[in-house]
């Protein structure tokens, strides 16, 4: 019989498009409110997506105040840094809160894109020389900027953290992946404490246009951006792009009781498993999302019943809603019926390498405030899912155990379950 | 030198640390290998090349490396994809991750698993897959050609022209193609793989990682079988625009296949080699049911990280000396219970002194009499792939009996003062062994492989 350590959540820290800081996210996610606009970081002049949920007015000069040394960071390593300082607060943890061998990193996030001029400038080269394979090498510090874990690397010298460091890049269920591997290193010794999370913004000139080609953002909104993100209502039309990070303090349970920390919750399971189907679509039958549910609730120790809320994955795609709707009602059957279900990303868009870890923040902030965020723009019902999807406003509700859902492009699905700390379990 | 102190923190203490571990009572082995370098393909080709300390590093050809510092590279120059994956498959599968799915099937060959390409059934829900690498998007080559439509007169880039045009300009399976985890995608798709799985993006870290996660889930039980290991197509022209002015690598492109020495005074850094090293881990007592060749078991697994600003590593690496007493703990074994380490050897100044010293501090005297060597100065570095690569090198150690030599040591560096195989191959029969990998962002990672009693 496994006799696994408890791990326990112990801080929480965010950058978003709801907000910039962890109160003010779970503020936006409460209020219903939209963090979805027009793009501002790259001129939209001729694309057909003009929108996302962009992070407003942030500089991680203000928001670390000892940022010296964060070089190398670009727009998402500076969310994560911002959200990884935030979170150790959060917790009351700095160096000297445990031995640096015993704590470490697991964050999903994303390479770099290569800079669209770059591009241009090695096509003229091309054309000047007659070579077809010409081409220009990176600066040491622009290969090392698009490199994916500087920003975790930086994460880890906060805390003189030399204990495991995880990347992770299954791009739209990374940070799940991330949380999860951090969880079970944890349970099997390997740390004491980890920064577990993830950090993107895929806000950029290619995300935009290449998801926008693949036919998977929506282009019926550009006018109304706010109305855009509209997961399982039957006149969505494809996700909204978002940035951002949320990072987690993770902490075995009886260090974090010897140092009498504060618990906000505790991760209970963790299970994943791959579609094996197609690159970018999610069988319409709910198989893969059915194995990651049922795995992370069995995980737990738990039975579907003893579900009270579900984070959705919930991407305002025709077929991601579809296609997890129906997982969820093959997992939880009748049960479904009395099931809440939301997903943060009708509000602060998709947060790609760090939505998972965004949706497990709005199942934390379920359990210690009894509030359960809505999906915003529910206008029209799509008959066809017909379950609780808590509509446009928030509702008051004890949450004991809540289900995080986090599926990606490549078929590698997620499921986190968390709970509320009981001393006894 | 300060020695890392792990456990002082009481929940860390002695016995209770291990517990959780083997709760189980599951073991994990090693029952297939999937090779892929420029030394050749398979376990037994790669192995043959390695004792008998061939090179397979020459100058890149695969396009005019002149734009490089370092242009020399462990290619693999008969790679035949069609082999491994169908021509349609192939429209959204770049260099690293076919070489990834080659290694997949030669892992699960190798292992004589019954799988949906050989006429057997999906793997299914109880096979993982874990992967690592360091890819980023798919063939560049194209997108640059499409993109000179938005070159203005003077130059810059037109992205109102791109907007309009995109669907015309960006090549249709570009972004597909460029999916970081594309390798899992293709490799659960092709063999029926539906079981836990995730991907890690890192560098020699990356494939390691991938196989401690990989036998932890076996070990507990989350996956009976499981895929698992590294891949990267590094001397790729878009992998070199990243790596090749990282101060990493060796522009002594003049000393050919003497270029890449690790531990030697007149070392200079390292050398990229494209290639896959994929493993077979299993639950052993499935293993030993099918009547499996099992090379090794897989017994420990640690982590660490320098903790410094990359691409510094810590003169001491700190990262790795944690990652090989972690790593020890779990196998529960000491380290004079160590019979060789299969190194990771940047044959960066400090690279190589910081490994020797972090060996020193995590195994004490030990470190004096373990023999120790690398592949890499043969294959080239695999970045993504290395780790792997190291993996399965000390798993056909412990299974041949025989430890392979550091290629081009002459003149060991007195500060790398460890017990160097060098010169030939050196029969021995280690009980015990050591993968180590590090990535230039400060990762560290050690596994524990024994040999079965």
């Amino acid at each position: 019989m496994m006799t696994n350590r408890r791990v326990v959540v112990t801080g929480v820290g965010a950058v978003t498009p709801l907000g910039n800081d962890a109160p003010s996210t779970w503020q936006g996610l409460t209020e219903g409110r939209s963090g979805v606009g027009q793009l501002t970081t790259i001129d939209t002049t001729g694309f057909q997506v003009t929108i996302a949920g962009e992070v407003k007015d942030y500089s991680l000069a203000d928001a670390v105040p000892d940022s010296v040394g964060l070089r190398h960071l670009l727009r998402p390593g500076t969310f994560g840094v911002g959200a990884a300082w935030e979170a150790l607060r959060d917790a009351g943890v700095d160096k000297e809160t445990y031995d640096g061998a015993d704590m470490g990193v697991a964050m999903g996030a994303c390479v770099d894109r290569p800079d669209l001029q770059w591009l241009v400038d090695v096509g003229a080269l091309r054309d000047r020389t007659g070579r077809e394979d010409a081409f220009t090498t990176y600066a040491p510090s622009d290969a090392l900027a698009y490199s994916q874990n500087i920003a975790s690397a930086a994460m880890a010298r906060m805390l003189d953290a030399t204990g495991p460091m995880l990347g992770v890049s299954t791009a739209c269920s990374a940070s799940g992946h991330a949380v999860g591997e951090a969880f079970r290193s944890l349970q099997e010794g390997d740390a004491t404490l980890m920064l577990a999370g993830g950090y993107d913004s895929l806000t950029t000139w290619l995300d935009v246009l290449c998801f926008g080609l693949l036919g998977a953002l929506t282009h019926e909104y550009n006018d109304d951006p706010q109305r855009a993100s509209r997961p399982f209502d039957a006149e969505r039309s494809g996700f909204v792009l978002g940035e951002g990070s949320v990072v987690l303090v993770l902490e075995e349970l009886e260090a974090a009781r010897a140092r009498g920390a504060r618990i906000l919750a505790e991760i209970l399971g963790y299970g994943t498993s791959l579609n094996a189907w197609r690159m970018t679509d999610s069988p319409p039958d709910g198989s893969g999302a059915i194995e990651s549910i049922q795995a992370a609730i069995a995980d737990a120790g738990l039975e579907p019943a003893d579900i009270d809320y579900v984070v959705a994955h919930g991407t305002s795609t025709s077929g991601n809603d579809l296609s997890e709707t129906t997982a969820i009602k093959r997992v939880f059957g009748d049960d479904a019926e009395r099931l809440l279900i939301s997903s943060p990303k009708s509000m602060a868009g998709h947060l790609t390498a760090a939505s998972a870890a965004l949706s497990l923040f709005t199942a934390i902030g379920a359990i210690n405030h009894g509030v359960v965020p809505p999906t915003i723009n529910q206008e029209t019902p799509d008959r066809r899912l017909g379950l609780d999807f808590v509509p446009n406003t928030a509702r008051r509700r004890d949450v004991r155990h809540a289900l995080v859902n986090a599926f990606a492009f490549g078929g590698t699905n997620v499921g986190l379950v968390v709970g509320r700390y009981e001393e006894e379990r | 030198m300060t020695t890392p102190q792990l456990g002082t923190a009481p929940q860390l203490d002695g016995g209770t640390l291990m517990k959780p571990m083997n709760g189980t009572g599951r073991q994990v082995v090693i029952s297939g290998i999937g090779l892929l370098t420029a030394l050749g393909e398979g376990p037994e080709a790669n192995w043959k090349a390695l004792v008998a300390g061939e090179s397979g590093i020459g100058p890149i050809r695969a396009y005019d490396p002149s734009p490089l510092q370092t242009r020399l590279g462990g290619e693999i120059v008969d790679f035949d994809p069609t082999r491994f994956a169908t021509k349609r498959q192939l429209r959204t599968v770049n260099r690293g991750d076919r070489l990834a799915l080659a290694a997949a099937r030669l892992a699960l060959d190798d292992a004589g698993l019954p799988h949906k390409q050989a006429g057997g059934d999906e793997l299914g829900h109880r096979a993982g897959l874990y992967l690592g690498g360091n890819k980023s998007l798919g063939r560049m080559e194209q997108l640059i050609d499409e993109l000179k439509v938005i070159r203005r007169p003077d130059g810059t880039a037109d992205m109102a022209h791109l907007g309009r045009h995109g669907d015309v300009i960006m090549p249709p399976l570009f972004f597909v193609e460029g999916l970081p985890a594309g390798a899992v995608f293709n490799i659960s798709q092709t063999y029926g793989i539906r079981g836990s799985s995730t991907f890690f993006a890192g560098y020699a870290d990356a494939g390691a990682t991938a196989i401690g996660r990989a036998m932890r889930a076996v070990r507990r039980g989350d996956a009976d079988v499981a895929l698992a290991g590294g891949y990267d197509d590094a001397t790729s022209w878009w992998s070199m625009t990243l790596l090749d002015r990282l101060g990493i690598l060796t522009t002594r492109n003049d000393r050919g296949q003497q270029a890449y020495r690790p531990y030697d005074r007149d070392r200079s850094g390292g050398l990229p080699g494209e290639g896959a090293a994929l493993l077979v881990l299993e639950e052993k007592q499935a293993a030993l049911r099918r009547g499996a060749r099992i090379y090794a078991e897989l017994t420990g697994y640690g982590a660490g990280h320098d903790a410094r600003t990359p691409p510094a590593a810590d003169p001491e690496g700190r990262g790795l000396a944690r990652a090989v007493r972690r790593s020890l703990e779990d196998a529960r074994l000491a380290a004079d219970d160590l019979g060789y380490i299969a190194s990771d050897g940047a044959a960066t100044r400090l690279g190589d002194t910081g490994e020797a010293i972090a060996l020193r501090t995590a195994l004490g005297q030990a470190a004096g009499s373990v023999p120790v060597s690398t592949p890499k100065p043969q294959t080239g570095h695999l970045v993504g792939g290395g780790g792997a690569l190291n993996a399965a090198v000390a798993a056909l150690a412990l299974h041949h009996g025989v430890l392979p030599a550091t290629l081009n040591l002459d003149n060991p560096d007195p500060a790398c003062d460890l017990d160097h195989v060098r010169g030939s191959a050196r029969e021995s029969r280690p009980s015990h062994a050591m993968a180590l990998a590090r990535g230039i962002e400060g990762q560290a990672v050690a596994l524990t492989l024994s040999r079965l009693a």
